[in-house]
């Protein structure tokens, strides 16, 4: 028989060719590697087409695997097989890949793509930009985009999945396992506002990835997600590896592995009518010169979809303003002359519907003082002293109140800065004794020399009282409040109606600042001190006489001249631009103070010109952690909190 | 054999023409992404003027381009490359050295500048580049995704791709 078939040609043609169907009907999917640019981080590509996939009309649900940070590389057939070690590339590989899964009476096949990540730069942009070309060169089921990734390509997954709102609502399913993303409330916002499916899976134990990432990621989900809650499974083992288990098809839960979980779920087309959607443009700005900036708070959401864009125009007022960027909610106006602004948000939303809100910024001219002015503000400096030495800094007024005053004590007249005498003084009502630091106590934001020695009291509340002021001039004050012992004792000042309090536990970097104070008809102001726990403290404070010319933050020194600092990006992770608006010229420092109070950098920067300018300085170096950031001229000081991812 | 060599001619005109298709693709997709307002220098020389300071050496150099004006200074921002012996690195950022490398941006130009808190060697042969990125195309790049962060720290390839399409 055998030999008979070897002499018959047409029945060798027919054996041949019944084993060629064989092969391509039973055979698995396979993967032909692809070196496409796709974007920059993006080279090259494994490309495994369904079994069958031909040349019809069938659309194919798409799955994007993302490898971990040990298969990253450029794409090129040198690296590319990397992308095979681990997942689904993997399974394919082995042949161990289902050819479709059938859910819910439907059998699905997948079209796999699986990039070699090249860097972290962007990936939610250049993964977008992948599937946006497997839909131009695939038969890619639109409704069926799936992303699975990971370790680090699974947390590239989860900044796919919600960066941006749009994206969480392009893909139909995710499941990130171990995914290694710092957790971001506005990307698990937005894919549990897209009630976009996640399944995420973490071991136990993981030493590499912290299950409190994906704990974390999968918590700020399920604050905005409805249907369905993202679900975790978490593995009882150490280890980093969990994609193995998780992604073996073979591994199921409630009846489903992980493929066929996320093909339990598709997007549809939108049928219902557009609603418009929402807008604020922020509440009503009041400014007065020299102040002649402001940063818009817009918002908009959008109930049956995204918003698309943001345009701010002016509707109304001087000529004279420039937006920082008028495509963004909150974008910064400065440059505002006396007037009524009035600026408006218009937003559209993804399927072109707008709304607009109208924002008023009425900016005023000083109000005139009887006494005009004073063009160059002038300070008191007290030290609250308790040593045998006092400072020798002559800018400073050396104010020993003895240790135990139980009563009012008042000093002299102080002196100003410049060594003036003033009709200022001041009185503490009541002091317990006066602490010192010790001389290892340095400044960091508050001055060194109020630093060493506290006055603390055991009172509920004590005053300070501050004489000899003029009434007809506005005083920015400082309160200084360190202690190097005692934790959780926190002194609140209070002036007027506005509280400050700053924890004094070792602390060297915070201040209460209260600014454009008026004095009494009898030229007095009073600072109340209350107590959190056992104690109050005081360890100086400076007093800025400026006429009304200055400003203050709760973070930033009064300086003589209006200034402006803005940190950009903040949170940032390596580098910022520092922007100042003054007319200021040469040099200045820009240092970081941390939490302890200890300065960690300081760079020397050059301002070429008057008015605004971009410093880049990079901070790189620093530990994650919130950081003061102060930029110090000559004449000037500023300060505003940084966050270091 | 003939036929053989004229199939393969015709499989590699035909891959060929499929490759310069996909790069034509992601060229426009990515110019897309971008917008089209960023503009993208050519790697230059840069005189600097050294001077020793009380706290070590310092150096500034100065790149004159009338497009950084007032708009870019208040809304935009400029990224800024350094080019030595092939290696490329984004500005600013502390050489291995210890020299520490800064810029300003104002109306008209960029200074760049180097620190070291002992002295600095010869800077004539780092070459710099800048891509100047409008506010609007700030914009167009966090509409898509790109956050501020992201952007301020793009190596020079990234942002090639990211502003000029290259």
């Amino acid at each position: 028989m055998k030999n008979q078939a070897l002499r018959s040609p047409m029945m060798t043609v027919l054996a041949l060719l019944c084993s060629f169907f064989s092969y391509f009907t039973t055979s698995a999917q396979t993967l032909t590697p692809r070196y496409v640019n796709i974007a920059s981080n993006i080279q090259g590509f494994y490309e495994s087409l369904p079994v069958g996939y031909g040349s019809g009309n069938e659309t194919y649900p798409l799955l994007i695997f993302v490898h971990g940070m040990g298969e990253m590389g450029d794409g090129s057939p040198g690296q590319l097989p990397k992308v095979l070690a681990n997942g689904v590339p993997k399974l394919i590989k082995e042949g161990k890949f289902p050819q479709s899964f059938t859910v819910d009476g439907q059998t699905h096949k997948f079209i796999v793509l699986a990039p070699q990540m090249k860097n972290s730069s962007v990936v939610d942009v250049t993964l977008n930009m992948l599937i946006d070309y497997a839909i131009a060169n695939y038969r890619v089921n639109p409704n069926r985009i799936y992303a699975t990734g990971l370790s680090l390509g699974g947390g590239f997954v989860w900044k796919l999945g919600g960066t941006k709102l749009e994206s969480a609502k392009r893909l139909a399913a995710i499941v990130p396992m171990c995914g290694a993303a710092t957790y971001s409330v506005n990307t698990a916002k937005n894919i549990g506002t897209a009630n976009l499916p996640v399944w995420a899976f973490h071991n136990q134990g993981d030493p590499t990835v912290s299950i409190n990432t994906t704990n974390n990621w999968v918590n700020g989900v399920n604050l905005t997600a409805t249907n369905p809650k993202a679900k975790t499974t978490i593995f009882p083992v150490g280890g980093h590896d969990c994609w193995s288990k998780a992604s073996d098809p073979n591994y199921r839960e409630n009846g489903k592995n992980m493929y066929e979980w996320m093909l339990s779920y598709s997007r549809g087309a939108a049928t219902t009518p557009n609603v418009a959607p929402t807008v604020s443009a922020g509440s009503a700005v009041s400014l007065v010169l020299p102040s002649n900036a402001v940063q818009l708070a817009g918002s908009a959401t959008d109930p049956d979809g995204s918003i698309a864009s943001y345009a701010w125009t002016k509707v109304s007022g001087p000529s004279s303003f420039s937006i920082s960027n008028a495509a963004i909610n909150n974008p910064t106006v400065s440059g505002l002359v006396s007037g009524t602004y009035v600026f408006r948000l218009t937003v559209t939303d993804n399927r072109g519907a707008t709304a607009y809100s109208d924002v008023t910024v009425n900016v005023a001219s000083p109000a005139s003082a009887p006494n005009p002015p004073s063009t160059t503000a002038k300070y008191i400096k007290v030290s609250v002293f308790g040593g045998s030495n006092s400072y020798s800094n002559g800018e400073w007024n050396n104010w020993n109140i003895g240790a135990g005053a139980s009563t009012n004590v008042t000093s002299a007249n102080l002196k100003y800065s410049d060594a003036t005498t003033s009709s200022v003084k001041a009185s503490i009502s009541h002091s317990t004794a006066v602490g010192d630091n010790g001389s290892g106590y340095g400044g960091g934001m508050a001055p060194a020399e109020v630093l060493r020695y506290s006055s603390y009291s055991n009172m509920t509340s004590r005053t300070l009282t501050i004489t000899g002021l003029t009434p007809s001039k506005k005083y920015d004050i400082e309160l200084y409040a360190g202690r190097n012992s005692n934790p959780d004792n926190t002194t609140t000042f209070n002036s007027g109606s506005s509280d400050q309090s700053v924890v004094t536990y070792n602390n060297k970097t915070v201040k209460a600042v209260f600014a454009n104070l008026t004095p009494s008809s009898s030229g007095v102001i009073v600072i109340t001190l209350k107590r959190s726990k056992l104690y109050t403290y005081l360890n100086g404070f400076t007093i800025t006489e400026g006429g009304g010319t200055t400003t203050a933050s709760t973070t930033g020194r009064a300086a003589a001249t209006a200034a402006s600092l803005e940190v950009y990006p903040n949170p940032l992770t390596d580098r910022a631009m520092v922007k100042l608006n003054n007319d200021y010229t040469g040099s200045f420092t820009v240092s970081i103070t941390n939490q302890a109070g200890s300065v960690v950098k300081q760079v020397t920067l050059n301002k070429a010109a008057k008015g605004l300018s971009q410093q880049y300085v990079s901070l790189g170096s620093l530990p994650k952690g919130t950081y003061v950031l102060t930029a110090k001229t000559n004449d000037s000081e500023e300060s505003t909190i940084i966050v270091k991812n | 054999m003939k036929k053989i060599s004229f199939l393969l001619l015709a499989g590699t005109i035909f891959l060929a023409s499929c490759q310069k298709q996909n790069d034509e693709l992601f060229q426009q997709q990515e110019v897309a992404a971008a917008g089209t307002t960023a503009q993208f220098s050519s790697w230059r020389s840069v005189n600097f003027s050294s001077s020793s300071t009380g706290k070590g050496a310092a150096a500034t150099g100065q790149i004159n381009d009338p497009a950084i004006d007032s708009a870019v200074v208040a809304g935009g921002m400029v990224l800024v490359f350094s080019k030595e012996s092939n290696a490329v690195n984004t500005l600013p950022f502390t050489q291995a050295s210890g020299v520490e490398w800064s810029y300003e941006i104002k109306n008209g130009g960029i200074q760049l500048s180097a620190t070291d808190s002992k002295a600095l060697g010869s800077l004539s042969g780092i070459e710099f580049s800048y891509a100047i990125v409008s506010s609007a195309k700030i914009a167009s790049l966090e509409e898509k995704g790109t956050s501020a962060d992201d952007l301020i720290n793009l190596d020079y390839s990234s942002a090639s791709a990211l502003l000029a399409g290259k």
